[in-house]
């Protein structure tokens, strides 16, 4: 109910009693008699005749939706305020709201409950009974505080109304929010197919007889819509493929930089003092690091030139330190590498390597087997990384019947993949 | 690419003098005169037949009447009676019959007003007369006097631009960023300069909003930023931060220069931010819309903001050439 009715229909009944106070003053019967019809036919026609609405404009109108580029299915969530002294109402006659999209737009599918939400000052509202068709404006909602949506296939026009049942009045002043989800599985609603002047109207028939049956704006708005040929950017990038490797064996078994070439000096083994890298025995420990932003990380392979043989003299080539998989111990001949977990960062040890203990300046390491064809030292776990850093530490033990030379050598070959 | 004529925007009301015959399809009568000039008027409401052949006949994009009852409605002028009448101008105020121009849309703008010669910036010519006051009418040619009506629907226009030479002109959709190949060693980010080699957003909008515009971005892979179409575990993360080379991250600053209209909003708003910079601040990029540019809660006009796209990877940054995200820029208009 408008407030400025009711000031309307005070005004005329106090106009009449002042009236039929003066006919009472002058004690004319007969005017009494007439003013006395007069003030009944003034009460029924303010009682029973049109509604005045004064017409007036949402504030704070806007659709929010989720896409504004052509010819795209959108949400669209409209929010407005009610004007100042307009409420939504049932009483007298059934209040309605249109919201009216421009022919550009394109419904399909069918539109269904789950598609609408209705928000207003008493909360969100419940949506039933929707319906849709050519020239449809009307739909019904029987329980109570519900509102149904009729939806207009000719002209795009969505109206909301309010349950035939109890309904609380929608506050005047308060904010409002429509939704329409034009993207889902029932009813879609699509962009224009080009960039123009777009304009959604939304109105409210307020205190109008037959609102839904020849709607009646009494109060409207438009919102502006801002298509565009496209809203969206696609934003594309390239990461290079890098790896870097690198050795050192730093004099004294200390682990910083050293250029090449690479060398590890053993010195003289005896049968009570095995050899290993680190400081104690100043052997050089073998630093690899390494980087790559392989997807599939790095490995790192070992392979040596005398496979099993291991160490081998250079002048009597029959003569060698054999490599094997097991603990080092003074007495007991055997070559091989392992890497030390202490120092071990980016880096994991790959199998065999994984299970010895190891550890720089300590000489009962375990060690494996060298191989000419090769095997997994070391790896990333299957994913990039940086600053890759591992400790190789090379053993060497003799016995008795190690025969004497100045001469054993060795090569290792350490090979770096990255796989991307 | 912007593609609205200009009369999409603007355009409103067209009037012209005619018959009441042909005055239809929408049209409206505002005026009836007796003649072309030197005339009497009536109300649109009269039927007088000696009225029927001088028309004011408009038209709009709007929903526009003569009810002088509308909530939305400006008097254009008054007459002295319902019909035979001579006219004044409104703020002269005697006569006690009032002609209007009406719009059922309640936040539209009507604008009337009188000056000589011509209507040079309204919409269109209602009528002419012969003084302000106790005047005779005429069609728009009669009499120096005119007066003039401008009809103003909301307007909104949203665009934007990658435009493929780098800089802040005009481009066609689709719309798209390459970033090229990103190393360890330099932020990557829109440059707008010499040796160019990444594009810039350009976001334009104008609208008669009283309430103004606000500009939302999201995107598609949120904090998970760039990702690989091959290797969807691997990506490059959007996060807050200052970007810095080496430091893996991705995300979105506005230029501070190159800012029109617009004011950037809350969170971007206190960034450090240049196309030339490779130490731009930048947000988290979220699959929620998150404001990025508004205009301070009023009408734009001209609104152009440069967004700027930066993108570093660290050492561990998987190598893939196909990363990718999706960016998607909302206007909304508050009437």
């Amino acid at each position: 109910m408008l407030k400025y009715e009711w000031i309307i229909i005070n005004f005329i009944i106090n106009i009449n009693f002042l009236f039929m106070k003066i006919l009472m003053f002058t004690k004319n019967t007969l005017s009494k008699f007439t003013s006395a019809i007069t003030m009944i036919a003034l009460i029924l026609v303010t009682s029973f005749g049109p509604n005045l609405a004064i017409a007036a404009s949402f504030t704070a109108s806007k659709d929010t939706a989720t896409r504004l580029k052509i010819s795209t299915n959108a949400d669209h969530v409209i929010t407005f305020t009610m004007p100042t002294a307009i409420t939504f109402d049932t009483s007298t006659n059934q209040d309605g709201f249109q919201f009216d999209f421009p022919a550009s737009f394109v419904s399909s599918g069918t539109w269904a409950n789950a598609d609408f939400t209705f928000v207003d000052s008493t909360g969100s509202r419940t949506i039933e009974g929707t319906t849709q068709g050519a020239g449809t404006i009307t739909c019904t909602s029987a329980t109570a505080e519900n509102v149904c949506v009729a939806f207009d296939t000719t002209n795009n026009i969505f109206t909301v109304k309010p349950s035939a049942g109890t309904f609380t009045t929608t506050s005047a002043a308060s904010a409002v929010t429509f939704t329409i989800l034009g993207t889902g599985a029932g009813g879609t609603l699509l962009n224009p197919a080009s960039v123009a002047a777009t304009n959604i109207d939304f109105k409210m028939c307020d205190e109008q007889p037959g609102c839904f049956t020849t709607f009646v704006g009494t109060h409207s708005s438009q919102i502006a819509y801002a298509i565009a040929d496209d809203d969206q950017v696609t934003v594309t990038a390239i990461v290079g493929s890098s790896i870097t490797f690198d050795i050192d064996t730093e004099t004294g078994g200390t682990t910083g930089e050293s250029s090449a070439p690479y060398n590890v000096a053993l010195g003289t083994i005896t049968t009570v003092d095995t050899r290993v890298s680190g400081t104690t025995d100043a052997v050089q420990l073998i630093v690899l690091e390494g980087d790559t932003s392989g997807a599939g990380g790095m490995v790192v392979t070992v392979q040596n030139a005398n496979g099993g043989s291991g160490l081998v003299s250079t002048s009597a080539g029959g003569d060698n330190i054999g490599s094997a998989d097991g603990t080092i111990a003074d007495g007991t001949e055997n070559y091989g590498l392992c890497v030390a977990t202490a120092g071990l960062t980016a880096f994991s040890r790959a199998s065999p390597y994984n299970t010895d203990t190891c550890a720089t300046n300590s000489e009962t390491n375990g060690v494996q087997l060298l191989t000419t064809a090769g095997e997994n030292i070391l790896n990333s776990g299957g994913a990039p990384f940086t600053g890759g850093h591992a400790e190789v530490v090379v053993n060497a033990a003799i016995s008795t019947a190690t025969v004497a030379h100045n001469d054993y050598t060795d090569t290792l070959t350490f090979i770096a993949t990255g796989t991307f | 690419m912007l593609f609205y004529p200009a009369h999409y925007i603007f355009a409103a009301i067209s009037c012209s003098v005619t018959t009441q015959a042909a005055c239809t399809g929408g049209s409206v009568t505002l005026l009836r005169m007796s003649g072309s000039t030197n005339a009497h008027s009536e109300l649109p409401s009269q039927s007088n037949t000696n009225y029927d052949n001088n028309v004011v006949c408009c038209s709009s994009s709007s929903s526009i009447g003569n009810s002088c009852g509308a909530f939305n409605k400006q008097i254009f002028a008054r007459i002295s009676g319902v019909t035979n009448g001579t006219i004044q101008e409104t703020s002269i105020n005697t006569y006690g019959t009032d002609v209007c121009l009406s719009d059922l849309i309640g936040n539209d703008t009507i604008t009337v007003g009188y000056q000589n010669s011509n209507c040079t910036g309204y919409d269109t010519t209602i009528a002419s007369i012969s003084a302000s006051d106790n005047a005779h009418v005429g069609d728009g040619s009669a009499y120096t006097r005119k007066i003039c009506a401008t009809v103003t629907p909301q307007t909104i226009s949203f665009d934007l631009d990658t435009a493929s030479d780098f800089g802040s002109g005009e481009s066609g959709a689709p719309y798209s960023v390459a970033l090229g190949t990103i190393t360890p060693s330099a932020v990557v980010h829109s440059n707008g300069g010499s040796g160019d080699t990444v594009r810039m957003i350009v976001v334009e909008a104008d609208t008669n909003a009283l309430g103004g515009i606000v500009i939302t971005v999201q995107n598609t892979n949120g904090g998970s930023g760039l990702v690989s179409t091959s290797v969807p575990g691997d990506n490059i993360n959007s996060a807050q931060a200052t970007m810095a080379a080496g430091s893996e991250n991705y995300g979105l600053c506005v230029a501070t220069a190159g800012l029109t209209g617009f004011t950037r909003a809350t969170g971007y708003v206190s960034d450090s931010c240049a196309l030339s910079s490779g130490t731009n601040g930048v947000r988290a990029l979220s699959i929620s819309p998150t404001n990025i540019l508004n205009s301070a809660g009023a009408p734009l006009s001209g609104g152009h903001a440069e967004v700027v796209v930066n993108a570093e990877v660290s050492n561990v940054t998987p190598s893939h050439n196909d990363y990718t995200d999706t960016l998607t820029f909302i206007a909304t208009g508050t009437f």
